[in-house]
């Protein structure tokens, strides 16, 4: 037998088309046509939350009503990444979950308009507690996914 | 129910990559590791649970259909076990139902992983997402967990030198573990100036990705008794699952924090309450922290110290190999991560230490020990108590017959 | 291996089938659950266990039961999950009940075929060496396996649409070949949907008064992945499946039982079962099926619900066959059934239920 083995090199290419359902549309919708984000609250544990689900994991009950939540909000938790992963963006790059003004859950997303060069004082910038504040991209930018909105930090 | 014994397991060593060994042939080397430390062959199993966690790791889905043959599964009972981080736990748990319910009196768990040749492991966990909101975001185990370990800090006030503290330990047990795939010893220092990855996460907090084989064989306590051989029983066992939603378990609504986990707790009570236990009973306590974020909350969270006093007693080496409650003996996870596997090595390591056989990380006198797993994005917490007597021998009987799980 | 007591013996206590919503995956499978909590009168706070089945491939989720876990109700509940098949969630609940580890265990599979690439997933499922280069799905394997077995028996590959006449669906492809000897019309359709079944002890569903099916007895086995070759044309691990449920059901003459439910993957799959449950000897099969013993009004129905062609989710098929029968024998349809899962490639793994109503 050989003593130089192989590897045999192979490739993943799948492309899902996952069904959204009215709720997450209805979010998308409201993000790319009017630049808002909204939430559903749970009528028995009265959480409002963001993103919106149509049903509350918690209670495991429908939620009912939308609710229009931000712009500003607390940021709970941070990271900054400083090394790159395979398709995952260029570091170095801040994200962080936010709790915004009338949510009970936090949202995560990109901080951006950040010194990310010093590790600690980025740190220290993002600590939770933080005031940040939504920012949405242009309308004609806008695709109605995740990325057309980011957070920028309250001076 | 019917007793349940560990009588034989069985790991290979735990490196980076295999190349000169494929999935079946992995998967059959630690099969008959195990089967050897039992004294059987395949012929006398009952029936085979394949531990796998995500199929992508190792770029083949649905692999327990490739590997039945050299799982000892083929012409045998055999289904697959898939928690994520928490699978190899989940297994053994599965496995001792097959013999608890007398549907089987001799069962084989084993798995085998190979992340090392996944091409970047993040970039395939980065799809455990819910894909309408999160994927799209880096998020992966890496900046879950700094985003867990934040919130720590911010809970207990601690800093990245007592991470560093916990990546010490680990690596001094490591290097004690004749299997680890991690074979060095660290520093403070050495730890403080390793590449930030996300912050607060270093280099040297982190698991590696590493590619192995384990297996357990567990028996009934007619077969245990007639052969003379438990390594250890299974004597408690707990699994809880927390919200998906990491974004809700933080603010002022919150029931859970995402810098530590109220589930992991419930599970290991769970447990204990089984084996009739306290936590002050657990010798050896081998925790699935992947990184070192994790492991401050975990070992909390189980029991070995009061809430809050976690900090203090790390330091002063209370979990240490020769501490009070040592912690992960073997160097965890942070020392080799062959997913698939990795929560069974838990349990592995935690009946190594009841038989007196854990070798140059053996603590003396283990009666009890604590195996954890944890699954999914800090989501599915399983707990197993292995013991050096059966569960009739230590736990209290159940007055009707069936152990409730108790929620709150 | 020792006898159980009858306490602890699972019973299927409810089931929800449902197909297409509209919804995500993860609402539809809430809604799936909530109908069956609401049906049955019961909360989460009933249900001791959550056991279910994801495919991480078909799903398009890595780690599936991270999202889809939480959407039929694992919070702060001790669960599992298993990724082999369907059926073995539902296994899996039966030992944890049989074991007294739990009382109630909700079990849930789905399949939603729609929005996944599934010819690409299936071919993932190919080990990398020797078998994904050459591509193939399961179609192809199940042409394979249909081909073994007519040359086995010396068939007409005709025979296939007995089955279908028999079953009474209606053809809902045409005649053209997809991978001999399978036709477009032999081939079940692809639908989406999940299931949902409780199941719980015999003492637990007494106790609420709840109508139990009860499962007396369960078996399941694996064929080899490689020695198969002149093998594909016979079910060799649902025979081992059957005889472990047979036995432990104390069930000498599966030919007894009320009416069958089999997972006819194609019509010959469906034959082949006949054979390997032991309705008939060996290559006798065609001679079952020809006398109208299998037939809805003959001796031992097979597939009265129509089998797969009714519309049943993949990754679901064995549960739902489950649920399918457990909900003719609450409806009096009969007290004894026998229930034929099969999943993997080519059939490789095959679990058999033995079921009996009050």
């Amino acid at each position: 037998m050989t003593d130089a083995t192989r590897t045999i090199e192979e490739k993943w290419d799948l492309t899902y088309r996952h069904a959204a359902g009215p709720v997450v549309s209805h979010f998308y919708d409201r993000l790319q046509s009017d630049g808002v984000l909204v939430g559903r609250r749970c009528p028995q544990c009265t959480r409002v939350l963001v993103p919106p689900r149509s049903f509350c994991d918690r209670c495991y009950v429908d939620t009912e009503d939308w609710i229009e939540v931000g712009p500003e909000g607390v940021v709970e938790t941070f990271t900054v990444v400083y090394r790159e992963f395979q398709s995952l963006p260029e570091p170095p790059y801040a994200m962080a979950y936010v709790r915004l003004d009338g949510a009970d859950t936090a949202i995560l997303n990109y901080v951006r308009g950040l010194d990310l060069r010093e590790p600690v004082a980025a740190a220290a910038a993002l600590r939770p507690g933080t005031r940040a504040r939504l920012v949405v991209d242009e309308p004609q930018r806008r695709q109605g996914r995740i990325t057309d909105f980011w957070f920028e930090l309250l001076p | 129910m019917r007793d349940v014994a560990i009588i034989g397991v069985g790991q290979t060593k735990y490196q980076h990559r295999y190349p000169d060994t494929p999935q079946p042939d992995l998967v059959r080397r630690a099969a008959q590791a195990a089967l050897a430390d039992a004294h059987l062959r395949a012929d006398d199993l009952d029936a085979v649970v394949y531990s796998m966690a995500p199929d992508a790791l190792i770029g083949v889905l649905h692999a327990e259909r490739w590997v039945a043959d050299a799982a000892g599964a083929a012409g045998r009972p055999m289904l697959r076990v898939n928690t994520g981080g928490s699978t190899g736990l989940s297994s053994v748990q599965a496995a001792y139902d097959h013999i608890a319910s007398g549907m089987c009196d001799i069962v084989l768990v084993v798995g085998a992983d190979r992340v090392g040749e996944s091409g970047d492991a993040q970039t395939i966990l980065n799809r455990i997402w819910d894909p309408m909101y999160e994927r799209q975001m880096p998020l992966n185990t890496v900046t879950m967990l700094a985003m867990q370990g934040v919130r720590f800090f911010e809970k207990y006030g601690a800093t990245p030198r007592d991470m560093a503290r916990v990546a010490v330990k680990n690596h001094f047990n490591g290097v004690r573990n004749p299997v680890s795939h991690i074979q060095k010893e660290v520093t403070i220092e050495e730890v403080e100036s390793s590449p930030l990855i996300a912050y607060p996460i270093r280099l040297f907090d982190c698991c590696p990705q590493s590619s192995g084989g384990a297996a357990v064989v567990l028996a009934s306590a007619e077969v245990a008794e007639r052969r003379g051989e438990a390594l250890a029983w299974v004597t408690g066992m707990g699994f809880r699952a927390e919200s998906y939603w990491m974004g809700d378990r933080m603010g002022p609504k919150a029931v859970s924090d995402h810098a530590e986990s109220p589930q992991l707790a419930a599970a290991a009570d769970a447990a204990y309450r089984a084996a009739g236990i306290t936590a002050a009973d657990i010798g050896v306590a081998e925790l699935y922290a992947p990184f070192t974020t994790v492991e401050l909350h975990a070992v909390q969270d189980v029991g070995l110290c009061p809430p809050g006093t976690v900090l203090e007693r790390l330091w002063e080496g209370y979990f240490d190999l020769d501490g009070e409650k040592p912690v992960t003996p073997s160097g965890g996870v942070q020392c080799a991560n062959p997913i698939a596997v990795t929560a069974m090595v838990r349990v592995i390591e935690a009946a190594l230490q009841v038989a007196g056989r854990a070798g140059d990380h053996q603590v003396a006198g283990v009666r009890h020990a604590l195996a954890t797993g944890i699954g999914g994005d800090h989501q599915f917490f399983g707990a197993v108590v292995v013991s050096d007597r059966p569960r009739a021998a230590t736990a209290p009987p159940q007055p009707d017959g069936e152990e409730r799980t108790d929620r709150d | 291996m020792s006898a159980l007591p009858a306490d602890t013996q699972p019973c299927l206590v409810a089931t929800t089938r449902r197909g297409p919503t509209g919804d995500s995956l993860e609402e539809s499978l809430y809604g799936t659950v909530r109908a069956l909590l609401d049906g049955a009168g019961l909360g989460l706070d009933d249900i001791d266990h959550i056991a279910i089945a994801s495919s991480d491939g078909l799903d398009g989720r890595a780690i599936s039961s991270m999202v889809t876990g939480p959407a039929v109700g694992v919070y702060r509940h001790d669960t599992i999950n298993s990724s082999s098949s369907g059926e073995h969630a539902l296994i899996l609940a039966c030992l944890r009940i049989m074991a007294g580890r739990s009382r109630t265990v909700l079990t849930v599979n789905w399949g939603h075929p729609s929005e996944a690439p599934v010819d690409a997933v299936q071919r993932l499922e190919l080990e990398p060496f020797f078998h994904r280069g050459l591509g193939g799905n399961h179609t192809v394997f199940h042409g394979l396996q249909a081909s073994a077995y007519l040359g086995r028996t010396g068939l007409d590959p005709g025979v296939a649409d007995e089955v279908l006449r028999k079953n009474g669906v209606a053809a809902q492809g045409g005649d053209e070949v997809v991978a001999w000897p399978l036709r477009a019309r032999h081939l079940p359709p692809q639908v989406d949907g999940s299931v949902a079944v409780l199941v719980a002890s015999a003492a637990w569903a007494a106790s609420r008064g709840l109508p139990a099916v009860h499962v007396t007895g369960i078996g399941w086995n694996t064929s080899s992945f490689w020695e198969r070759g002149a093998a594909l044309g016979r079910l060799e691990s649902l025979a081992a499946a059957a005889a472990q449920a047979y036995g432990r059901a104390g069930l000498p003459d599966p030919a007894a039982v009320d009416f069958v439910e089999t997972t006819d993957l194609t019509p010959f799959h469906e034959l082949m079962a006949y054979e390997a449950l032991g309705l008939c000897g060996d290559g006798e099969a065609v001679d079952l099926l020809r006398s109208g013993a299998t037939a809805p009004d003959g001796a031992t129905p097979v597939n009265r619900s129509g089998g797969l062609h009714a519309g049943v989710p993949p990754f679901a098929h064995g549960l739902d066959r489950v649920a399918v029968a457990a909900e003719a024998l609450l409806a009096g349809q009969g007290r004894r059934a026998l229930v034929h899962a099969a999943s993997g490639l080519a059939a490789q793994n095959n679990s058999v239920f033995v079921l009996r109503s009050e």
